[in-house]
């Protein structure tokens, strides 16, 4: 016991003893193994732990798919009139081990009992849900069991929406909630910590749960086109799934054949059952990206490592003789390798610390940040796994670090190596090795500061490019028609023409226009262009007259829509600067006055050439063309004069004014949007920036280290040169120009490597490669070597401090 | 009348640490002359090797003054005093300090690489040639070091010592790794080289070898006593 202690004190204090090394270690591999945490807790949540519902290994997806006559599956969604079939077919089933089953259909619904409008996330479902995924009740019940068609209205809300919508107002049960005309009493609300499953869009928080039959699916009857919305869930033990998949796609391929007898297009398809576990559904759509993130941080954690045990072997030699006195005093090796694991187990351990507190950081920018790309990332939170990994992984390094350390000690040299000169021959590591060390750690940097700089120099491009439009002032509102029985859009196109009207007229409105965001491209068709008689595919958008003046967008040729070509629908269209040169081969004005011809519908003649939309979220400008909309739409665009402000509430109250079934579903600025569709680059930006000053760290580390062991196992031979005369400065530029060839050697590795990763994936990374890219390796080139001067300089330090005298007797300054 | 190479006046050194200040060496006042073989010796730990660090500016001095050549070298910058060292100073060490990864060859050559003067590849062999032959090792230039005997290693090291034509040749313990016929015969070598007109100051414990020079000077206790 009494040996433990002394073992402990001591290393505390030797790990204490130098601060700068102590800070240096416990930095870098805080934040290596900090981020290693995050993504290994983030692979842990995604990969292996279970959901949070009760039997949630018996939870399971039931995905239908449509086999076509070639045996391919075209559709991986449900038909909604096969789930409904099936759901009654299982109904009535007898013995084939489905516990319970719900159906899910996922929307966004807007309260237009409220004065605001809320627009909440909405899952319509069937009673049983509550039992399959054990929903806690914090008031009232959930929907009692009810048949298919029944449609018994009711509405069971969250608890946030309890406390952001209703202020946690007691009498909340029988408060009336109007979703889509239909007035639904609130019957139940949910515990606050219950997440329901995010099958429909990672982030996507249920607010709302209404009954199944009030879902406004525009595919209830229809046997052709599948509904991406639809869900649905069985409960059943894991061991009966394979025979339940041949089950149920019986029941599904009978259903399917019979529904489609008639129609010649689905002659030889089939229908198909697949039962997929709830967890895995889940996390599906982002596998590779935790697999990357997870090679990520072990690359990272290796690196490091590999970095750190070099500096620790570099401390070795200079230890040199300590090691030397504990041998001749009857150390043994294990004795030696013990002191040297319990020194290396405190600084992994204070890492460790560091790291845990790197990983709340980052536990915290995952929730704020990726909730909404990364699958269950909102349950992501510290715990013991990570707490327990913590110091798995420093005792796991601490004993690589020690045994690797230890593995350059020649023990029956070292023990005599007091009798002799002095020079260390005990603790040697070849010349080969040191430079290999070099030649990797200079390859491993330049790739990934090359890697890192070009992300930069992307993602820098992109935030400073013009978009194309002004979004100053310009406020982007979008609505639906509440209604269940849709009454067709004649009906209601006066109302939105008299609600644009009623906007215009607002004292702080300078223009209006009924148009999309110019950062949405939702629809491409593919048309003739007269000039050459050939096929393209631009995306399309509708416009009014307005449109330009309000997001600012330039004319570049022709002219743009008048009133008259949107009353009448005029056969013109506009096109974006690259679709013109896509036509005109280089000369946009040349096709002016000639036509484009979508399919059944009549050419229209191009009348303008507009900018360019620099959409950030894509890497290419796509071809876009512009036709009038006819004046109505439910999607406006308005431009506000400086100074002044238009609320939700205006809005809302304008809307319910000029018709009470509006129902505002978007809000937004759209400097706002702009900002949002900027984040994934800001985000890249900022990471790609941590990177290459962490991978400079961690070189410069790495370099110091084998750098440092170099001149350390070399201090004879630089006083030997010094004492004959050589200046300091004589032996710096040796070393220098010793270690510039090894240099040479580590960039044209990290080079070949690279031009191997573009020759073999040129068409994802071409993406990031510009003629910029020279540059990015001319600065990539410049740090790597500003950190070899830096390393060797201060390495070389300690020969300078040094006297000679001292140097030629071996004794560190 | 012979001309005065080294002179020290009243030469100090103190070692300090924390707590501990310690006197090397105290008000050594020393003449060295041209052709001269002088001897250094005295107990352990009396300062020969501080006196002989500070003659080849390997050290400064606390106090004094040190004049080489005329020259005051007492307070000198590092770059000035390799200069110097290049230029005034041949140094032969007890344990020889060659560097083992160069050639018999290249480390004679190497205080040549370091001088301010720039010499032709070709005048660099023929020089180097010249003092391995003069100590009779010409036939072992392309050899490691630790491919020769200790004798060997030694005269490479008196090889490495001439080249740059010092006015004085340094010497600390020479024959002190050599066993006793090695050590004869450096001794006999470095006699010759005296006699063809090399200064040489050297620090033995060895009586036998002190008697073996022109001029004996015994330290005790950091000061000169004889």
């Amino acid at each position: 016991m009494n040996n433990l202690r002394y073992l402990i004190k001591r290393s505390v204090q030797a790990a204490l003893a130098d601060k700068s090394f102590f800070a240096g270690v416990v930095v870098t591999m805080g934040i290596t193994i900090g981020v290693f945490l995050v993504v290994l807790t983030l692979g842990f949540y995604m990969l292996l732990k279970p959901l949070s519902y009760p039997q949630q290994d018996e939870l399971f997806v039931v995905d239908y798919q449509r086999i076509n006559q070639s045996g391919e599956a075209e559709t991986s969604f449900f038909l909604y009139p096969a789930a409904e079939a099936l759901y009654r077919n299982i109904q009535s089933a007898k013995d084939i081990g489905v516990k319970a089953q719900s159906m899910l259909f996922f929307s966004k619904e807007v309260l237009t009992s409220e004065p605001l409008q809320p627009n909440l996330a909405t899952v319509y479902t069937t009673a049983s849900t509550a039992d399959i995924l054990g929903i806690p009740m914090a008031k009232g019940q959930w929907f009692p069991p009810a048949e298919l068609g029944q449609r018994v209205p009711g509405a069971v809300i969250s608890y946030q929406v309890w406390a952001e919508q209703f202020s946690l107002r007691e009498d909340i049960l029988g408060q009336k909630l109007v979703v889509n005309g239909v007035s639904h009493p609130v019957i139940g609300v949910i515990q606050a910590d219950f997440v329901a499953p995010q099958l429909a869009e990672v982030g996507l928080t249920t607010q709302l749960w209404l009954p199944w039959d009030f879902n406004n699916s525009e595919y209830k009857e229809d046997w052709r086109n599948v509904e991406g919305k639809l869900f649905y869930l069985i409960k059943t033990p894991a061991a009966s799934t394979g025979q339940l998949s041949v089950v149920l796609s019986a029941m599904a391929n009978e259903m399917f054949r019979k529904m489609t007898i008639d129609n010649q297009h689905f002659v030889g398809w089939s229908a198909d059952i697949e039962v997929t576990p709830l967890r895995s559904k889940l996390v599906a759509g982002n596998m590779t990206t935790v697999i990357f993130l997870l090679a990520g941080g072990l690359g990272l954690l290796l690196i490091a490592t590999s970095n750190i045990t070099n500096l620790f072997i570099s401390r070795v030699v200079s230890k040199h003789k300590q090691l030397a006195i504990s041998a001749t005093l009857g150390a043994k090796k294990k004795h030696l390798w013990l002191q040297m694991f319990s020194e290396t187990l405190v600084l992994m351990l204070a890492s460790s610390a560091v790291a845990v507190l790197i990983a709340l950081l980052g536990f915290g920018l995952i929730q704020r940040f990726f909730s909404t790309q990364l699958a269950r990332a909102h349950e992501i939170s510290f715990d013991w796994m990570t707490l327990c990994s913590a110091l798995l992984v420093a005792v796991v390094l601490a004993f690589i670090i020690s045994l690797l350390s230890i593995r350059i000690v020649n023990y029956r040299q070292l023990s005599q190596s007091l009798k002799s000169s002095g020079k260390g021959v005990g603790v040697q590591i070849s010349s080969g090795v040191r430079n290999a060390l070099l030649v990797s750690q200079i390859s491993v940097a330049v790739v990934l500061i090359f890697c890192s700089a070009s992300l930069i120099k992307n993602a820098a491009t992109t935030l400073q490019r013009h978009v194309g439009f002004d979004s100053t002032n310009v406020l982007r509102l979008e609505f639906r028609i509440a209604t269940l029985d849709w009454q067709g859009w004649d009906t209601y196109a006066p109302k939105v023409t008299e609600f644009r009207d009623k906007l215009a007229a607002l004292p702080e409105v300078e223009a209006v226009t009924f148009a999309r965001s110019p950062l949405e491209d939702i629809y491409q068709f593919a048309l003739t262009y007269s000039g050459d008689g050939k096929r393209y595919y631009p995306f399309h958008r509708n416009v009014d007259h307005n449109y330009l003046d309000v997001v600012g967008q330039r004319l570049l040729a022709g002219q743009g829509f008048a009133l008259k070509d949107v009353q009448s629908r005029t056969n013109v269209a506009m096109v974006s600067a690259t679709f013109a040169e896509q036509l005109g081969q280089g000369d946009i004005t040349s096709v002016i006055g000639k036509t484009l011809a979508i399919d059944s519908i009549p050419p229209a003649t191009i009348i303008g050439v507009v900018e360019d939309l620099v959409v950030p979220s894509k890497a290419e400008i796509p071809p876009r063309f512009y036709v009038p909309n006819g004046g109505s739409a439910l999607w406006l665009m308005l431009k506000l004069k400086p100074g002044t402000v238009v609320t939700r509430e205006q809005v809302t109250a304008l809307m319910r004014d000029t018709n009470n079934q509006f129902a505002l579903t978007n809000f937004s600025s759209l400097q706002a949007d702009v900002d949002r569709a900027n984040f994934t680059h800001l985000v890249t930006l900022t990471v790609a920036g941590s990177l290459a000053i962490f991978t400079l760290l961690l070189a410069f580390l790495g370099l110091f280290g084998i750098i440092s062991y170099g001149v350390k196992s070399r201090t004879t031979e630089f006083n030997i040169k010094m004492a004959i005369g050589a200046k300091y400065n004589n032996i710096f530029n040796e070393t220098v120009r010793e270690n510039i060839s090894i240099l040479m050697i580590g960039a044209s590795l990290g080079t070949i490597f690279i031009i191997t990763c573009l020759y073999f994936y040129y068409d994802l990374l071409s993406v990031y490669i510009s003629i910029s890219s020279m540059y990015m390796y001319a600065i990539t080139i410049v740090a790597v070597f500003a950190v070899l001067i830096l390393s060797s300089s201060i390495s070389m330090r300690t020969i300078k401090k040094n006297s000679i005298v001292n140097g030629l007797k071996g004794i560190a300054a | 009348m012979k001309r005065v190479t080294i002179e020290m006046n009243g030469i100090g050194k103190i070692f300090e640490t924390d707590e501990v200040e310690t006197h090397a060496l105290k008000n050594v006042s020393l003449k060295v002359y041209d052709g001269d073989f002088v001897s250094l010796s005295g107990p352990s730990g009396c300062g020969k090797s501080t006196l002989l660090s500070l003659l080849g500016l390997l050290d400064t001095p606390s106090s004094g003054e040190y004049k080489v050549d005329g020259i005051n070298v007492s307070n000198l910058v590092s770059d000035r005093a390799a200069e110097i060292r290049n230029q005034k100073f041949g140094f032969i060490f007890q344990s020889f300090n060659l560097i083992d990864e160069l050639s018999v060859f290249d480390n004679v050559a190497l205080p040549l690489r370091y001088s301010a003067q720039r010499f032709q590849a070709s005048q660099v062999e023929e020089q180097v040639r010249q003092c391995l032959a003069r100590v009779g090792i010409e036939h072992r230039m392309n050899h490691k070091p630790n491919q020769l005997s200790g004798g060997q290693q030694q005269r490479v090291a008196i090889a490495r010592a001439l080249i740059s034509k010092p006015s004085v040749i340094l010497a600390d313990e020479p024959t002190g790794n050599l066993d006793s016929k090695s050590g004869d015969a450096v001794m006999s070598l470095l006699g010759e080289l005296n006699d063809a007109g090399s200064t040489i100051f050297m620090v033995t414990h060895d009586s036998r070898y002190a008697d073996f020079t022109k001029k004996k000077i015994q330290m005790i206790d950091g000061q000169i006593v004889a």
